[in-house]
């Protein structure tokens, strides 16, 4: 027996026999023709998790844009089938040795002594001409965030993928893809151990266009700040939303009734104050293991009560119908202390409201150290306290607004509709959160890792929509878009699935975890047989089309 | 449902946390070895560990193996107390995979501690394991000192190792001799691990 395990250790690779390789030359230049058996492939100058690249001795080999090859949890970059890869090749030599390595689920080393063969001249020119050239604008930039580098592509590209060039730089897995209207991102992630690298070059393929080469330097001192911006941006729109707007209106009358800069500082600490103390929270509770996303506060039944409870009496404060309130607030407005706790409140009924950018942004934050994590949130509080501190401390400003007056009472009414439908809306949130929400629509099916799986298995193109009742983007989104006759019945040639996070889930909150956010709405599209593509947290239907293949470009 | 549950959050978890890290705590493990017996990793703390991915069938790992490479870097070591475990992470019915009966017999021609059979793969993807071989030392205090390829030479002849810079036995004598490893980290290459 031993005898034999040595007879294995020791035994001459299996020769080289299911890749036949051959030389050809024309012009001074030559191509190096493999021709794979099937289910048989050899490598990329960079072969990804594995393998080797292809060599040719003397000369130099160019390679064409390769195949991503996955065996397990393992990606290779390689080619299969018939490849022709351009050689450059010294003048005068009629011996070349090439050394491959042909896998197929084993692995062999390959090996040929070649004679230049001055034929099949349109193989060599149209090998040259398939040779990626480099293209300065396709890619915007790259970041780091972490272990991982983003990729930044110009225009919308569901399905491109990337190869970068340095050998065991990055996993060679395709990693996430997220389209936004104007631009994509390409998630790579880190091999492990290997250094931080200073630019990203690699191949770019998008489908119907020419593969090229990009290479761009990797930022990462500025992804911090654009995070910050992105937050601040998050946090001036959430003043737009229909949870905050009503409590700003509130506090822009007041201020007409009562200017002065001390009440910018209030709001502006109250609202910073507040942010910092839920992330804080947040991260406290998610450091000691329990399952939190953002917006959890409004997956507590009391809590949703609460709040349109103290909506109605808000309304009803404005009506006039209220006046004890009134008094209490314009008691406190005067001492400043009625601004901090108004901030306290926009940040209470702000939190679920996960603006367009909030959603990443949040999600990236939390998964950051502690101080970087307060940091954005910090920024996304200042950006939500912007336009009314800037009200506050500039009585200018405040000048070009009208006088008080009669009409003061009538705008009072009006703001009082926007409260009564907020408390419209947190009691239907409440509903769903105690009545078991009943799936109506047959086409969506209910979420689970398996399901999905299964799904993906049997070839079918797969959405997931994570949704929650309280979630205002989840519901613009599903009445506006995926609810359009066309986006249903391209639905209907896949599968869909909808997850919802109305209450706590923690199998939901692990895959949004996976997908680094921490809330909804997040959009997912398994493309047949492909990775998972991310869509934008505002959807368009022509996007929605395009990533589930119904549109071409 | 509770077991699908959990069975989902652990491969969450693994697939968040498993990237093993240069510096930190070696990923812990439990494996059985050729004759059965179950192998800790964390047992080994105060000892330097060699973790070294195994298949027969790969062409580089014969590289080594033909070339006694590796035979004579497991002895050396071994002889200056370094453990040394030979991990199979080829699932049943792929290349390369052992039963405990091919291990007990494999053992015999090299010097490994042990060889420890992953035919779920789970330590293999615990530590990311991409190659045959793919190589990582645990230094005394447990943690990860290097990961990677054995070598510089990414090939699969046997000529070149000779002339290749072997970055495991750098990375041993330096954490013998109580320095930092010059090298901690390297491509690893090969055959994929036949998961």
């Amino acid at each position: 027996m031993r005898s034999v395990i040595l007879a294995v250790l020791l035994a001459a690779p299996a020769s080289a026999a299911h890749v036949k390789a051959t030389l050809f030359v024309s012009g001074g230049v030559g191509a190096l023709r493999l021709v794979h058996d099937p289910h048989w492939h050899t490598y990329w100058v960079n072969p990804g998790d594995s393998g080797l690249a292809t060599k040719l001795t003397p000369g130099v080999l160019e390679f064409p844009a390769p195949e991503r090859i996955v065996a397990g949890p393992l990606t290779s970059f390689g080619y299969s089938g018939e490849v022709a890869l351009p050689a450059r090749i010294p003048k005068g030599v009629k011996r070349f040795t090439a050394t491959w390595l042909e896998c197929a689920e084993v692995c062999v080393p390959g090996k040929a002594v070649l004679t230049p063969r001055a034929e099949r001249h349109e193989l060599v020119s149209e090998a040259w001409e398939r040779i990626p050239q480099m293209d300065t604008s396709a890619a915007l930039g790259a970041s780091r965030r972490g272990d991982r580098v983003i990729l930044e592509l110009a225009g919308r590209h569901p399905l491109a993928e990337f190869f970068p060039a340095a050998p065991g730089a990055f996993e060679g897995a395709r990693g996430a893809v997220m389209v936004a209207p104007t631009r994509t991102e390409l998630t790579l992630t880190k091999a492990p151990g290997a250094p931080d690298l200073e630019a990203l070059s690699g191949l770019l393929v998008r489908p119907g266009l020419t593969p090229v080469m990009v290479s761009v330097p990797i930022a990462s001192g500025g992804v911090a700040a654009r995070n910050l911006l992105l937050a601040f941006l998050g946090g001036l729109l959430l003043n737009l939303m229909p949870c905050v707007f009503p409590v700003l209106a509130l506090k822009v009358t007041g201020l007409l009734e009562r200017p002065g800069r001390g009440h910018a500082l209030a709001y502006t600490a109250g609202v910073v104050t507040s942010f910092l103390a839920l992330a804080g929270g947040l991260l406290a509770a998610r450091a000691a293991g329990a399952s939190l996303g953002w917006g959890f506060q409004l997956q507590s039944p009391w809590v949703v009560g609460a709040l349109a409870a103290l909506f109605v009496a808000i309304g009803l404060n404005l009506l006039g119908l209220f006046e004890v309130g009134t008094r209490l607030m314009s008691l406190g407005a005067r001492s400043g202390g009625g601004s901090f706790s108004s901030g306290v409140f926009a940040v209470v009924v702000a939190a679920p409201c996960t603006a367009p950018f909030m959603g990443a942004a949040l999600g990236w934050a939390l998964s950051r150290p502690a101080w970087e994590a307060l940091t954005v949130f910090a920024a996304l509080g200042l950006g939500t306290a912007a336009p009314y501190a800037v009200l506050a401390s500039r009585p200018a400003l405040l000048d070009r607004l009208p006088r008080p007056g009669a009409w003061m009472e009538t705008l009072k009414k009006l703001l009082s509709v926007p409260m009564f439908t907020t408390a419209a809306w947190l009691l239907w949130v409440l509903w769903h959160l105690v009545a078991t929400p009943v799936s109506v629509d047959p086409l969506w099916k209910t979420w689970s890792p398996e399901a999905v799986q299964e799904a993906r298995a049997s070839g079918k193109t797969v959405f997931v929509d994570f949704t929650a009742a309280w979630c205002l983007s989840c519901q613009v989104n599903e009445r506006l878009v995926l609810s359009r006759p066309e986006i249903k019945a391209a639905l209907a040639k896949g599968l869909a699935f909808k997850a919802d996070w109305t209450d706590k889930d923690p199998v939901i909150e692990a895959e949004l975890a996976r997908h680094g956010r921490v809330g909804v709405p997040l959009y997912i599209v398994y493309p047949k047989g492909g990775e998972p593509v991310t869509l934008p947290e505002i959807l368009a239907p022509g996007l929605v089309l395009e990533t589930l293949g119904e549109l071409k470009k | 449902m509770k077991t699908i549950l959990a069975a989902v959050l652990l491969s969450l978890a693994t697939a968040a946390h498993s990237a093993p890290e240069l510096g930190k705590p070696a990923p812990d493990f439990t494996l059985s070895d050729q004759s059965g017996k179950p192998v800790k990793l964390s047992e080994s703390k105060g000892k330097l560990v060699v973790l070294e991915w195994f298949n027969e069938g790969c062409p580089f790992v014969q590289k080594h193996y033909g070339s006694k490479n590796m035979q004579g870097l497991q002895k050396r070591y071994g002889a200056k107390g370094v453990v040394w475990y030979t991990i199979v992470s080829s699932k049943e019915g792929k290349q390369g995979h052992l039963t405990p009966a091919d291990a007990t017999d494999r053992l015999k021609a090299m010097s490994s501690k042990a060889i420890l059979l992953d035919g779920k793969g789970e330590v293999g993807r615990l530590y990311g394991a991409k190659t045959t071989p793919h190589m990582f030392v645990v230094d005394k205090k447990g943690d990860l000192i290097y990961m990677g390829g054995i070598d510089d030479n990414p090939s699969a002849d046997p000529e070149d190792v000779k002339t290749a810079k072997n970055f495991v036995a750098a990375a041993l004598d330096e954490a013998l001799a109580g320095k930092p490893v010059s090298t901690p980290s390297s491509r690893p290459y090969g055959c994929s691990v036949k998961y």
